[in-house]
């Protein structure tokens, strides 16, 4: 039981990170576009130009 | 007399077989290439050839039927001017400004395809200095750039993206993208803390569960039972307030709302396990409470996405206005402006084929205009001095001089996006089959657990609890929650794959039973394209009209200039004139092609009669005369398509009630009904975009579906039950629409219609399924025959059930789409043999 008491309360607080963590990747629009980057990763980037 | 296929000149098809020097266009890219006896397909480039050989060879030809919208070989205009998008006035509303002196817009992007569009658009940078990021979001083909005002202009990039082949335009104004970003976001945080909260308390109520039958010590049960309500109440609290909020709502003005029955639920539900925890008993629902709220929240949250959407298309509706002017001034120069700066009385030129940027007059003494947009009349009309121009129609054949009368908010077409927007928020929404039911089945649940609880405590008190805890568990909501979203991701899904594009849901339950479907006319059960489809007279007259018609603008000499023109033709001396025909010479012999009006009075007696005939068909006769000779006629009409009887045929046999409305002129409306077998009472012409709008309000089979291409159609659209746009229809309406079709012909309305019956039968199998599921389950446990942990066990095991019915619903059939197709196959291989 006393295990209980500590352990349940530490369990909530890493399942309120992951909601805080969650709100972050809203606010800065992680979810704003969910097709564009899985094709974006399959691009190289091009290697970069002198002089430019 | 022959009638010559309606399609243009087909480039698998050899013009002429004893001529070698003539060009065709090339089998695959469209481009001009050498014709070669030896072979039916002629090509540019062997490379051309290859991928045209490995298509057919692995079957895959039908992508020449695919792309056909796509292709534009040749008339993308290279060079323009956009320096209106430089004008503050623009600037301020679009453009926003951060910090080092850097400007961002977002713009929509028309012309994107694939991975490699999105490769080179990312790379801009690179190619043109000054920008210094570019994204896009290829779902909403929306581009965002981020750029040094200080080294390069908006309009710079905008010409460059032009010549890259893609056309941007502006989206809204920042605020209102910001508005809807923000309540976006707000959706989406609420979503996710309840589906955290219910998760977590789902975790809790299973160690509750096991309580029951192993041992828990009865303070760590409180303890368990006390956080449990700690997060119900944070979650009803902050995601589930929106249920409170509407139910207070309700309550005020005293009219029945969904969210009543699910606030009192919830309310109960909640009240409930706060009591038991007080009392220090087991047996807490909070578990389904929460759940509850995703559930419910996830609808509403999928709901609120469609509207989003709808909205962004809106604002496309508004960017066909161009949001540019070639302004005269007084000395006599035109100056390009941005649209908001015309005043009313400037003088505008309307360059030929461009929209008009505001509603005017006429300020010259003739010319033609396009009014397919606005009206969907087919055919250009010829205006003359002082007559309306509204703002989004085509100049055609040549360009006009426009003195304006209304700008902005005032014009017609303006009036015409307010029109969409009310008729949407008007459209009563579904009330989904799960919103209203699942209230009611929690309340049910509830006073169901009460009185077994009750009844058991006076007859054995120390069982109780037990069984009280079995029947929670056994009648959880999960079954009737998933049935149907699963039915419904898993219909959506199978009807994209029969080409038939469905934007929600609540479309499917919208077309569950009979109704009126009603058909626009012109570019929905017609081509919406000047085609010649009948002729009579000296073949090789038509052949040299044909020739010289390339030359012409108008529609009308489009059409003649796609059938089989003279090999190796020398046309010069062309003259077109306006409103009467066009004149040159085709290989040293004068060749005319005129309207009827303008030969009548020389017209040899057989011509006359077909000419008449024609007339009669509700096509447009054009005299060909060779060396002053009336030598043929060509009769000039839009093609319907090919499977528009078909598609009239098979809802009448559903029992539908077939409509078909049209801004054009009623012979022309009568003889295509005629054609298809429409009654003539249920023929509507002459339909202004608003008279059209006024018949959906007023007609009552419901539902009803609307079928359309246009923008004259959007207003209509939007009132309707289920809008469907044709491929190839006007792009704010395909994207605007409910449904749209992707590929096949718009038969495939039918193979919709009947999966719509189809999934609505599966949803509620699944819904029968899972009450009888529950139902079974309570009688079991308010019996005392299941312990609590044979029904932890049945729980998962009705939400499996529902997902394998919802899996096996039969797929969308294909067949009324693909036999047309077959029988076209069959065809042209025979004519290839022959």
């Amino acid at each position: 039981m006393t295990l209980l008491t500590i352990a349940i309360p530490v369990a909530l607080l890493v399942a309120a990170g992951a909601v805080v963590a969650f709100v972050w990747a809203v606010r800065t629009d992680q979810f704003e576009d969910l097709d564009t980057p899985q094709r974006r990763m399959l691009l190289d980037d091009p290697p970069e130009r002198p002089n430019h | 007399m022959t009638t010559l296929e309606a399609s243009p000149a087909r480039a698998d098809q050899p013009l002429v077989e004893d001529a070698t020097r003539t060009t065709v266009p090339c089998a695959h890219c469209g481009l001009p290439s050498p014709v070669r006896a030896d072979q039916d397909h002629s090509f540019c480039c062997s490379g051309c050839e290859a991928v045209w050989t490995s298509l057919h060879a692995c079957g895959l030809e039908a992508y020449y039927e695919l792309r056909a919208a796509e292709q534009e070989v040749g008339n993308r205009p290279v060079e323009r001017v956009m320096a209106w998008l430089d004008h503050a006035a623009f600037q301020s509303r679009h453009v926003r400004v951060h910090e080092h002196g850097r400007s961002s817009i977002e713009l929509r992007l028309d012309g994107l395809r694939c991975g490699a569009c999105l490769w080179l658009l990312e790379s801009l940078p690179r190619l043109e200095r000054g920008v210094l990021r570019s994204r896009v979001d290829v779902g909403r083909a929306v581009i965002v750039l981020e750029w040094d005002p200080k080294q390069t202009l908006l309009s710079q990039i905008a010409e460059r993206l032009a010549r890259l082949g893609y056309d941007v335009w502006p989206i809204g104004s920042t605020v209102s993208i910001d508005a809807w970003r923000a309540q976006d976001r707000r959706w989406l945080i609420d979503l996710g803390v309840a589906a955290a909260i219910s998760a977590n308390v789902m975790a809790i109520a299973f160690a509750l569960y096991g309580a029951e039958f192993a041992w828990m010590d009865a303070s760590t049960r409180q303890f368990l039972q006390w956080i449990s309500v700690a997060l119900a109440a944070l979650s009803i609290g902050w995601p589930g307030r929106l249920y409170f909020r509407n139910a207070i709502a309700a309550i005020r003005t005293r009219t029945p709302h969904v969210d009543l029955p699910i606030a009192l639920a919830l309310v109960a539900g909640f009240g409930g396990g706060l009591g038991m925890t007080i009392a220090g008993r087991s047996g807490v629902y909070l578990e389904s409470v929460t759940m509850l709220v995703v559930l419910l929240l996830a609808g509403r949250f999928v709901q609120f996405r469609q509207q989003r959407r709808a909205r962004h298309e809106l604002e496309l509706l508004c960017a066909l206005v161009p949001q540019s002017a070639h302004r005269l001034t007084a000395d006599g120069s035109v100056e390009e402006v941005p649209a908001d700066a015309i005043q009313p009385g400037d003088l505008v030129r309307v360059a030929d084929g461009d929209a008009s940027p505001a509603d005017g007059c006429l300020a010259q003494s003739t010319g033609h205009l396009d009014l397919q947009l606005l009206t969907g009349e087919s055919r250009p009309v010829l205006l003359v001095e002082g007559d309306d121009v509204p703002a989004g129609t085509r100049a055609v054949g040549g360009s006009l001089l426009v003195r304006v009368v209304r700008i902005g908010e005032a014009t017609r077409a303006a009036g015409m996006a307010r029109l969409v927007e009310s008729a949407m928020g008007s459209k009563a929404p579904v009330i989904e089959f799960a919103d209203r039911i699942a209230g009611w089945f929690l309340a049910g649940v509830i006073v169901l657990t009460v009185i077994t609880g009750a009844v058991w405590w006076q007859v054995d008190p120390d069982r109780a609890p037990s069984i009280v805890i079995a029947m929670l568990v056994v009648t959880c909501p999960c079954a009737l929650g998933l049935a149907t979203p699963l039915t419904m991701v898993a219909s959506l899904g199978k009807a994209a794959r029969a080409g038939i594009l469905v934007r929600g849901g609540d479309v499917m339950e919208r077309l569950g039973r009979p109704g009126t479907v009603v058909l626009d006319k012109t570019g929905t059960v017609t081509e919406g394209r000047a085609a010649v489809l009948e002729s009579y007279g000296d073949a090789r007259a038509i052949e040299m009209a044909a020739a010289l018609e390339r030359n012409g603008r108008h529609p009308m000499a489009k059409a003649i200039a796609q059938l089989p023109g003279l090999p190796d033709a020398a046309v010069s001396e062309v003259c077109e004139h306006a409103g009467r025909g066009i004149e040159g010479c085709v290989n040293g012999r004068s060749v005319r092609a005129s309207s009827i009006h303008a030969v009548a009075a020389q017209l040899p007696q057989d011509m006359a009669a077909a000419a008449e005939r024609f007339a009669q068909s509700c096509l447009t006769p054009v005299v060909i005369a060779v060396d002053d000779i009336p030598s043929a006629v060509v009769g000039i009409g839009d093609p319907l398509r090919t499977d528009a009887a078909a598609l009239v045929a098979s809802m009448r046999a559903r029992a539908w009630k077939v409509v078909m409305v049209s801004g054009d002129v009623k012979p022309v409306v009568a003889s295509v009904a005629a054609r298809l077998g429409i009654p003539s009472e249920d023929a509507h012409s002459a339909c202004t975009p608003e008279a059209k709008l006024d018949l959906v309000r007023t007609m009552h089979d419901h539902p009803l579906v609307f079928v359309g291409d246009g923008l004259n159609d959007l207003p209509a659209m939007a009132a309707a039950d289920v809008s469907v746009a044709v491929r190839h229809g006007a792009r704010a309406t395909v994207d605007a629409a409910d449904v749209s079709l992707a590929g096949g012909g718009i038969a495939s309305i039918a193979t919709l219609i009947d999966g719509a019956r189809r999934t609505m039968r599966t949803v509620h199998v699944n819904f029968a399924v899972s009450l009888l599921y529950n139902l079974a389950g309570a009688v079991l446990a308010a019996t005392g025959t299941i312990s609590p942990l044979i029904a932890a066990i049945m729980m998962p095991l009705s939400g499996l059930t529902v997902t394998a019915i919802a899996l096996r619903m039969p797929r969308f059939e294909t067949q009324s789409v693909r036999a047309p197709r077959a029988a076209c196959q069959t065809t042209s291989t025979n004519g290839a043999r022959s």
